[in-house]
């Protein structure tokens, strides 16, 4: 039996719980939540505004006609243009089994791809005795005293991705508004050519804006301030 | 099959709600459970799943809950678990939508469809319930909030299609959260 084919195979890394952090006070930190709050707010926002681009663009790419991938997109409107983009589906979001299962069922292909190769590697608790990777360096097997499990195991993982093969055999079949979403995403890249910030700044702001809330805070730090006189 | 839930992943705050009741969004109470996919199988097996696609680990359904579900072979439905977070409300699930409906894959239409046939849904029991949905003073429905079970609302565009529901993600950009303000977050 070789130290090989008795190594154990390596635990699944486990999350630390983080330390409590003392409070400490950091000057600019407010400016900089404030205008990270706008900036999520602003996402939000501009995530919704998204879907009813990415529906008439879906619309377009899936209703070509003569079986072939079609090109980007460009999209316009006032000052903007756009991108649009059908891309591949990201290897870094592999198909799940209930999606494998369908593209079989429609004869669509994807690559099968090793997300971690098993591999063999030193155990960490022995990878900084430098005595002792001498010796291994001179003679793995003829070492007096090597630990049982200082080699570990890796075990492989695979994963099954979308493949440019796959949307090319989508649309040949005509199957693009079926399956579409599971292979593909779309991305919309905005370019102004002269951005009008000012204009931008009134946007937001009208989006941002609600009076009531507004009157309603006034209301309450007059109520507060009230209070604290009595 | 396992469907993945539209939930929405982006928060907004209070101050923005009139902005998106004039875009036409609607609201919904967000409770404070455990989401469920409950999946009834064509010969009336029902499965309950968390939004991760897990079994719930502290949580059986109750022997009616099942029952009921049973009668909608080959559908899915989308609800909120009232279960461990609050002593005052037990195996109680607040049903907000479906992807699935007696053998019809709902992918492809809109909201206020899938709302309108949840609102046509017949419920006997109180431990399952079908979340209202708010057209208007959406604004003022959120300051009303004062249940613990009550985390929010969520804020969600009735004209928006159903996108594929085996690939999370895809049913995220038409709706938002606004949660109510908490020593743990918020704006």
């Amino acid at each position: 039996m070789s130290i090989f084919s008795q190594a154990k195979t390596l635990p699944e890394p486990k999350t630390k719980a983080k330390a409590k952090a003392d409070g400490v006070e950091i000057k600019g930190l407010e400016d900089y939540s404030l205008i990270d709050a706008l900036l999520k707010s602003l996402g939000a926002v501009k995530d919704t505004l998204a879907v009813a681009i990415k529906d008439e663009s879906r619309e377009l790419f899936v209703s070509v006609k003569d079986k072939k991938r079609p090109a980007n997109l460009k999209g316009f409107d006032g000052a903007a243009t756009a991108s649009i983009q059908l891309q591949k589906r990201s290897t870094r979001s592999p198909l799940s089994a209930d999606e494998v299962t369908l593209l079989i069922e429609r004869g669509i292909p994807y690559d099968t791809v090793e997300a971690r190769a098993e591999t063999f590697v030193i155990n960490p608790a022995y990878a900084n005795d430098g005595a002792l990777l001498g010796k291994i360096d001179k003679a793995l097997k003829g070492v007096k005293g090597l630990p049982e499990d200082f080699i570990l195991k890796q075990e492989g993982v695979t994963s099954h991705v979308v493949s440019d093969e796959s949307i090319l055999t989508m649309y040949a079949k005509e199957q693009a508004r079926e399956l579409v979403d599971t292979l593909c995403t779309l991305a919309v890249k905005p370019t102004l050519a002269n951005p009008d910030l000012k204009k931008a700044l009134q946007l937001a702001t009208a989006l941002l804006n609600d009076e009531r809330v507004a009157k309603r805070e006034i209301l309450m730090d007059q109520l507060k301030a009230s209070a604290k006189k009595v | 099959m396992y469907l993945w839930p539209p939930r929405p992943e982006k928060a907004i705050p209070a101050s923005l709600i009139r902005s998106f009741e004039a875009r036409g969004f609607v609201g919904q109470r967000k409770k404070n459970g455990t989401l469920q996919v409950i999946s009834v199988a064509a010969d009336g097996g029902v499965v309950f799943r968390t939004r991760r696609n897990e079994p719930n680990k502290a949580w059986t359904p109750l022997p009616d809950m099942g029952k009921y579900f049973a009668s909608f072979p080959d559908s899915v439905f989308i609800g909120e678990l009232l279960h461990s977070k609050h002593a005052s409300v037990k195996n109680t699930i607040f049903l907000f939508d479906v992807l699935r409906y007696l053998g019809a894959d709902l992918v492809g239409t809109v909201l206020r469809e899938r709302l309108d046939l949840l609102k046509k849904l017949h419920v006997l029991s109180p431990n399952i319930q079908i979340l209202e949905t708010y057209d208007k003073d959406l604004t003022g429905l959120f300051h009303s909030l004062s249940e613990p079970t009550d985390e929010g609302l969520v804020l969600k565009d009735p004209k928006a299609t159903l996108r594929d529901c085996k690939r999370d993600g895809l049913n995220t950009g038409w709706q938002v959260k606004v949660r109510r303000p908490h020593k743990n977050y918020g704006f």
